[in-house]
């Protein structure tokens, strides 16, 4: 798949664990973990907005496309 | 994406799961009795209790041939109800949507194509006349039974891409 997702290095530019991204965005770490590892197949709008909003960054800085 | 299934449905599965058990419990004995009545014939030496017995002109190897389809039959049923009770489990573990079960449907398929099978040698062996109406009575093929095998596939064929579209959602965030 052509996107990847930044979600560590956003994670530790916040200096923020997994865990209490999950407990902030309520969603449960066994999917933060598919998406974290690039194994999701897709993400909702509402997911990639709770995100955003509590790593007070854009899609843009979490989802990127790479040219295989 | 499984979930509790709610105590009432639970409950008509748990007593639908005992009901098979005790049926195939049933064919097992019937498959003894059958072996039982095959074996005597072949051997020629045990006797068969009178219920076993059949009067007219039907000759050990009509009868032979009838007690091994009902034997498959039996085996089939057997096989067939174990694989629906699989199912049942997981509908009963609030986790029936997997393509396992998918493969289970399609087997229980395969299993009624067995079964209509030797319906249909045993409607052929009535029609041509080398069976006792003790035996069989039935003298055409079931067209239901057909109908049935056809739905088990299609619904094997919809549970598969039904499985398939839940762990697809399973991978959505």
């Amino acid at each position: 798949m052509g996107i990847s997702v930044d979600l560590d290095a956003l994670l530790r530019e916040r200096g923020m664990s997994l865990t209490e991204l999950s407990e902030r965005v309520g969603l449960t770490l066994a999917n933060l973990s598919i998406l974290k590892t690039g194994k999701a197949k897709a993400i909702r709008f509402s997911t990639l907005e709770a995100i955003c909003r509590e790593l007070r960054c854009q899609p843009g800085d979490l989802l990127r496309y790479e040219n295989e | 994406m499984s979930g509790d299934l709610p105590a009432p449905p639970r409950r008509v599965a748990t007593a639908m799961l005992l009901a098979i058990r005790i049926v195939r419990v049933l064919l097992v004995v019937a498959s003894v009795v059958l072996i039982f009545a095959a074996t005597s014939l072949v051997l020629r030496g045990l006797p068969l209790p009178s219920w076993m017995k059949v009067s007219g002109p039907l000759t050990d190897g009509m009868m032979l041939t009838f007690a091994s389809l009902g034997l498959l039959e039996v085996v089939a049923l057997y096989c067939l109800l174990g694989l629906l009770g699989e199912v049942i489990a997981t509908v009963r573990a609030g986790d029936p949507f997997q393509s396992r079960n998918a493969d289970r449907v399609q087997a229980i398929g395969w299993w009624m194509v067995v079964i209509q099978g030797v319906d249909m040698a045993k409607t052929i062996l009535a029609l041509s006349g080398v069976s006792h109406e003790d035996m069989t009575s039935d003298k055409t093929i079931s067209v239901t039974g057909l109908g049935a095998i056809v739905v088990v596939f299609i619904l094997a064929w919809v549970f598969r891409i039904g499985a398939r579209m839940r762990e697809e959602l399973d991978q959505v965030v």
